[in-house]
């Protein structure tokens, strides 16, 4: 079975570029002490940029080497900034820079579709753009400036996307509340702040009932569902004692669990078990985070590769192959 | 004979306390009528659901009961969010003062039954270790901290003086989650997320913290145990550690990697599956976890837990029944 990485990212210099202009006072590039070419999110680390980010050929070579057939690209950085014309115009940018790496290794590179979620009457144009230039499906961060993926304001985009039937992976950023939560040493946005952004929406989406009102929509939570696995129990019995974890919805959280997918972007193989155990050997897919500093295309492809056979060729590839029909 | 059981995530409060969280808790915490059937009254933070008593709570008679049920020997019990950080210094202190004094009552008045950790008005240091030192000759075998105070992280220079007198007297510290720090921002309000995941990620980012730094140098020898089998800890490990690996800020402070302070630390078994739990003993360690319950909060369940203990492997079960709660509570 061949290999799909769900979970690798690709950004354009030229989108970039705009966003460092036009993404303060947030988002800041600047180079460390050590060297480091880093984008800061209010004064916190928020990624490091690689040269495989921006080279197609390096990537391929680094995907042979890795033995990874497909990579579903998608990009990881400062997404939804500027006025609705400079967003709209950037983000255009970014998906046709991810099609032309489709169009020139039609066999190895599909993407996902950027959109500017923030102006959702944009995001619907530039998601029927982007459908129409290739994109197998849709990348979303986790918040959208603060907003959740649950906000009414959004629906008209997530119909759009329901009725395409494009999987979303959804991908954290950082979590509203970066200055208060104290991210701004030991790089804790990315070890804990990434996992609450991805935990927070999904369980949003759960117990705001968006994924009754959105039955057939394929939801990809990044890292392994965060922690999502880990505190499957917890959602229940939360659901169970707590009437406001039953205002909006009949069926207990772990329910809802099995109906989401899951990329295999975890450093261990108890946590990769227990992903599949919750959500399902149907739904985990594999991912690597590649190339962002704890990207890891050949370690996490051996955990996948050390599962049972029927399970590893599932989340190898063949479940990525089924939900994006490649 | 079966080891007995000891519960060391249980709470108590106290109604002078409650009484006087209503008159001071403002303009943070609010007492008022809560959706949380059938208590009639919860606790609210910045307007959001946030923690609400129940009748067990305050009744001594009814905990003994309810164990005999549940077959837990014996419960180390703690007060629970918002602790006593709120009022000022001297509401903070003399609403610890009010639990402490009732929780060492309910040890005498109950001497193979119950222990219990002493709450601190931390943000007073002064304060917080004499009230340690007068907690200790009344009885208590450790001592509470929430994961964060008021927002400040645990391992800011302020607190040392306390964790320095906790270290000198060789106490076990059970560190429970509060609403994490920018729970206005995330807009905790709806659905209870500030217990269903806003909890789990303060117990995470406190210790997360406590590792990059280096906090552990500095107290080799603390025995923290991290509440509900860890929050997330136990499933976000292998990925602390290649954070470790790869960014050099994590590695600013401290020069050992996580799992070797994973390893270091304690954990509760308040967890709802059984592969959490085995998850949680599998980076901890099976002489670093511990049976607790969250008994009588509305998700507490002294028995699921103890039943989750119970269907271990024996010589693990033996040490999170009670075993290693008996060797570092020194009972």
């Amino acid at each position: 079975m061949p290999v799909i990485d769900v979970h690798t990212h690709m950004i354009s210099a030229a989108f970039l570029d705009r966003a460092i202009a036009e993404g303060r006072p947030h988002y800041v590039r600047s180079r460390t002490k050590a060297g480091l070419d880093v984008i800061t999110y209010d004064g916190a680390p928020y990624m490091t940029l690689t040269p495989p980010m921006f080279d197609y050929d390096l990537r391929i070579r680094d995907m042979d080497a890795a033995g990874v057939d497909v990579a579903i690209v998608s990009v990881s950085g400062p997404t939804y900034w500027g006025s609705p014309e400079t967003s709209a115009a950037a983000i255009r940018l970014q998906n046709d820079d991810m099609a032309s790496g489709q169009a020139a290794h039609p066999t190895r590179i599909r993407f996902l579709a950027s959109l500017p979620w923030q102006y959702p009457a944009l995001a619907v144009e530039e998601l029927k753009r982007a459908a129409d230039k290739g994109a197998v499906g849709v990348m979303v961060l986790a918040n959208i400036l603060g907003r959740h993926l649950t906000d009414a304001e959004l629906a008209p985009v997530w119909q759009e996307v329901d009725r395409r039937k494009l999987p979303v992976l959804v991908h954290p950023t950082a979590p509203p509340g970066v200055n208060e939560l104290g991210f701004d040493v030991y790089n804790l946005t990315a070890s804990i702040g990434f996992m609450l952004d991805t935990t927070a929406a999904v369980t949003r989406m759960i117990f705001d009932g968006f994924l009754d009102r959105h039955p057939n929509l394929k939801i990809i939570a990044a890292h392994a569902g965060a922690t999502l696995p880990y505190l499957a129990g917890r959602l229940d019995i939360c659901f169970e004692t707590m009437p406001p974890a039953r205002e909006k919805i009949s069926v207990r959280p772990s329910e809802y669990l099995k109906r989401i997918w899951y990329d295999a972007v975890t450093y261990q193989e108890e946590s990769l078990a227990l992903c599949i155990k919750v959500g399902g050997a149907d739904k985990v897919m594999y991912g690597s985070d590649y190339p962002h500093n704890i990207g890891d295309m050949t370690g996490i492809l051996a955990r996948v590769d050390a599962l049972p056979a029927d399970r590893r060729e599932a989340v190898r590839g063949a479940n990525a192959a089924r939900l994006f029909a490649l | 004979m079966t080891t007995p059981s000891i519960d060391v995530h249980t709470h108590m409060l106290n109604k002078q306390w409650f009484e006087l969280l209503r008159q001071h808790g403002k303009p943070r915490y609010e007492v008022k009528r809560s959706l949380d059937y059938p208590a009639p009254e919860g606790i609210h933070l910045d307007g959001a659901p946030f923690m609400t008593p129940q009748e067990g709570h305050f009744d001594y008679e009814e905990r003994i009961r309810r164990m005999d049920e549940a077959k837990v020997d014996l419960a180390i019990v703690s007060l629970t969010c918002p602790n006593v950080y709120w009022g000022g210094e001297a509401i903070s202190l003399e609403a610890a003062k009010i639990v402490n004094d009732d929780m060492a009552r309910a040890q005498k008045q109950y001497p193979d039954r119950i222990r219990w950790i002493a709450s601190l008005p931390w943000e007073y240091p002064t304060a917080a270790v004499n009230e340690l030192k007068r907690s200790v000759a009344q009885g208590a075998v450790g001592v509470m901290v929430l994961a964060s105070i008021n927002g400040a992280s645990l391992t800011e220079e302020r607190f040392a003086p306390v964790w320095k007198a906790i270290d000198d007297l060789a106490l076990p510290v059970l560190v429970h989650p509060t609403a994490p720090p920018g729970t206005p921002s995330m807009d905790m309000r709806q659905y209870n997320l500030i217990a269903s995941i806003g909890f789990m990620f303060d117990t995470s980012l406190c210790f997360a913290r406590m590792f990059f730094d280096g906090f552990f140098d500095r107290y080799p020898n603390m025995k923290l145990i991290a509440s509900h089998a860890g929050g997330t800890l136990p499933y976000l490990a292998g990925r602390l550690e290649i954070c470790f690996e790869n960014m050099v800020a994590c590695r600013t402070k401290t020069q050992r990697p996580p799992s070797e302070y994973l390893r270091h630390i304690y954990y509760d078994s308040v967890t709802f599956t059984p592969e959490a739990l085995a998850m949680a003993i599998k980076v901890g360690g099976a002489d670093h976890v511990l049976y607790g319950s969250d008994y009588p909060h509305n998700i507490g369940d002294m028995k699921g837990c103890l039943a989750r203990v119970d269907a271990l492997p024996d010589a693990q079960r033996k040490a999170v029944r009670g075993e290693n709660a008996k060797r570092i509570f020194k009972i």
